[in-house]
């Protein structure tokens, strides 16, 4: 089975430490954090980008790991839009459909907008083929809409293992563990629906909910809908 | 060294001992060695890019007559000081520096400008690093093909910034100068620290026959 371990991690940068000590096996997990707190530098540990100062980060039958930053402008090596899509490999075939950019194959990177830029590059993201997938704020410079599509495609998308950091509140998949970064540590919350009511920064309307006594079963709005009609019985 | 103004002050200073004199670069060059933290301000990549520009400017003026050597050297510790300092810089000091030296009236702005400056050093350093973890995620190398579109996305990203910055002080209406109450903490090496500078700096600009006494 696929796996991604931290054991007794810590990292540390001028003042600034994190600790982190877990397992993560296939499925979609949430790392939620307040805006400081370390989930980017956890990105980046996740997918091999950073070395911890002690314990030890390893994966097993892991062969591709893809750590995508919250600023897309960081990822691009072309100078058209073709050539960004090409630099992807594998070459994901349809992505300008997708993203709504077919016509624009021969314009220059830079012209995009920034929620262009971020649209192409999740979705070149999402179609290299990596095993282990760590999205770094992937709703961010995105519009309601967008959030929505990106949400519906990370959860149907059947990567093994996917971590998403992000403060996000509202257009999340429907993840199966939620992790939480408190105080410099990350904590595992658990699976779900057990993780919620534990979720210190959960967003407000779910925390409203967790008040009421309707957990919902998961967190994409289409599960918080549902518990915000459950008739109680 | 805790005290900005110290640290700025010697740097200044031994800096310019060390392009007047190959003996003082060397005596700054220990100086270097004995009060910083040595061979942690040097950073790997950007530090051999500045010497090995210092190396191919000397030999060039090896080969066209000039004393390469000599160059190298005073060039060498020139540099090795402006790492130090740029290691050391913690955000605000040199807003508190320029206030503190010129007044709130005069101050105030070039300390800002210089804040902003150094920052998006920092900014460029860490555009890069996580460009180079981009770049080697696509199985590629940073390479010349790399160039333009990376340094053209870097250039963008620092217009876009300096438009948010400039957006951010209208906002909070800057319109010149400001407020700023620096404070200074130091210690009694800061002020050895001064005192090794100044000498070094008084023994630049004398002959060397007149410090030591030679057997004739």
């Amino acid at each position: 089975m696929k796996e991604l371990s931290f054991e007794r991690v810590r990292y540390a940068r001028g003042g600034f430490t994190l600790d982190a000590d877990g397992v993560f096996g296939p499925g979609i997990h949430l790392v939620s954090g307040r805006v400081g707190s370390g989930k980017s530098t956890f990105a980046l540990l996740a997918a091999g980008q950073l070395s911890p100062v002690s314990g030890k980060i390893s994966t097993r039958e892991i062969s591709r790991a893809i750590v995508s930053m919250q600023f897309p402008e960081y990822h691009v090596t072309g100078i058209t839009v073709r050539d960004e899509v090409s630099s992807w490999s594998p070459g994901p075939a349809d992505v300008l459909e997708t993203v709504r950019l077919a016509g624009r194959e021969n314009d220059d990177i830079a012209t995009l907008s920034r929620g262009e830029m971020k649209r192409l590059h999740l979705s070149c993201v999402l179609s290299a083929g990596a095993d282990l997938l760590v999205l770094d704020e992937p709703f961010s410079s995105l519009d309601c809409t967008e959030k929505r599509f990106f949400s519906s495609e990370i959860a149907g998308h059947g990567t093994d293992i996917v971590i998403i950091c992000t403060h996000e509140p509202l257009w999340l998949p429907d993840v199966d563990y939620i992790w939480e970064i408190r105080d410099g540590s990350l904590v595992s919350l658990g699976d779900l629906p057990g993780a919620i009511p534990g979720w210190d920064l959960a967003p407000g309307h779910i925390r409203d909910l967790v008040r009421a006594g309707r957990i919902p079963k998961n967190i994409s709005p289409g599960a918080v809908l549902e518990a915000l009609c459950r008739t109680r019985g | 060294m805790q005290d900005p103004r110290i640290r700025i002050f010697v740097v200044v200073v031994l800096s310019v001992a060390s392009f007047v004199s190959v003996a003082a670069a060397l005596l700054a060059f220990l100086f270097w060695v004995a009060f910083t933290p040595g061979t942690a301000v040097l950073k790997k990549t950007a530090s051999a890019t500045f010497f090995l520009m210092i190396a191919i400017v000397s030999v060039f003026t090896w080969l066209t007559g000039g004393d390469g050597l000599s160059y190298f050297i005073r060039l060498s510790v020139v540099l090795l000081l402006a790492l130090y300092a740029y290691y050391e810089y913690r955000p605000g000091e040199f807003l508190a520096v320029s206030v503190w030296a010129f007044g709130k009236r005069y101050g105030f702005d070039p300390g800002l400008i210089a804040e902003m400056s150094v920052q998006s050093i920092y900014d460029l350093e860490f555009d890069l690093s996580r460009i180079r973890m981009a770049i080697g995620q696509k199985g590629k190398k940073f390479g010349f093909r790399e160039l333009i579109p990376v340094g053209g996305m870097i250039v963008l990203d620092q217009i876009r910034r300096a438009g948010d910055q400039a957006d951010l002080l209208a906002v909070r209406g800057y319109t010149k100068g400001g407020s700023c109450c620096p404070r200074f903490r130091h210690e009694a090496r800061d002020y050895l620290c001064a005192l090794c500078a100044i000498i070094i700096l008084i023994l630049a600009f004398l002959p060397v026959r007149d410090i030591f006494i030679l057997p004739q």
